[in-house]
């Protein structure tokens, strides 16, 4: 197990963006982000409520096709890296994700805060917009 | 894309997945023609003919409608409405 997450947390620093069954670390995707140059660093973390309804979960399961899923995620890195001059990191896990836990993580870094900021919001947006992602199942308590 | 353009490689996911009950589908390819020509000859689709108004698609990873054209070799997925994040 601890070695998964090792990897995972591996992979997270040369790549912008990650699908992972292993949980999400903001502090691997702010590292991916942090340069000499920028000034502001935004982050997102979108974690799993403990209601779905009126019904109390456990956990959302989550299910992606994955290639076209990285490809929809790079290319709104490359986007949001053009109109506002920022770095990004995404993750996103996959399979079961427990409450409270992050199924997605944003970080965006730029020289300063508006155009971080900006950058974040439109990323989270455009993923939940665009990205086939799904949420098939859930844990009831 | 998949190797052999003799074939139209079929995904569905979640709901699509559910609805079709199955995940995979590969058809033999005869002739370029629109998705939706596709969809509406076959009686195994019928459960996506049923909802174009909702499932998204796409070909070859990109996204697409239901009067693209498909050929050989292409991957066409069916998408139900997205719920990442």
């Amino acid at each position: 197990m601890e070695t998964k997450w090792r990897s995972s947390l591996l992979l997270a620093e040369d790549k912008p963006v990650l699908l992972t069954k292993e949980p999400l670390s903001l502090g691997t995707a702010i590292q991916y982000v942090s340069r000499s140059d920028r000034g502001a660093i935004v982050t997102f973390s979108g974690t799993v409520r403990e209601r779905e309804g009126n019904r109390k979960i456990q956990s959302i399961s989550y299910e992606a096709y994955e290639d076209m899923a990285v490809k929809r995620m790079k290319r709104i890195v490359g986007l949001a890296e053009k109109d506002w001059d920022v770095s990004v990191a995404i993750q996103h896990c996959l399979g079961l994700v427990p409450v409270q836990e992050a199924s997605l993580v944003v970080a965006c870094a730029g020289a300063h805060r508006q155009e971080a900021f900006e950058a974040c919001q439109f990323v989270v947006d455009s993923i939940k917009r665009e990205v086939p992602i799904w949420k098939v199942g859930f844990e009831w308590v | 894309m998949i190797e052999d353009d003799g074939f139209v490689r079929f995904l569905f996911f979640a709901q699509s997945a559910d609805g079709m009950r199955t995940r995979e589908m590969i058809l033999p390819f005869s002739e370029r023609r629109p998705l939706s020509q596709i969809l509406q000859s076959d009686p195994r689709f019928s459960w996506v003919q049923e909802r174009q108004n909702y499932l998204k698609v796409s070909i070859n990873q990109e996204f697409a409608d239901f009067e693209t054209e498909v050929q050989g070799g292409d991957e066409v997925a069916i998408l139900p409405p997205f719920s990442g994040g």
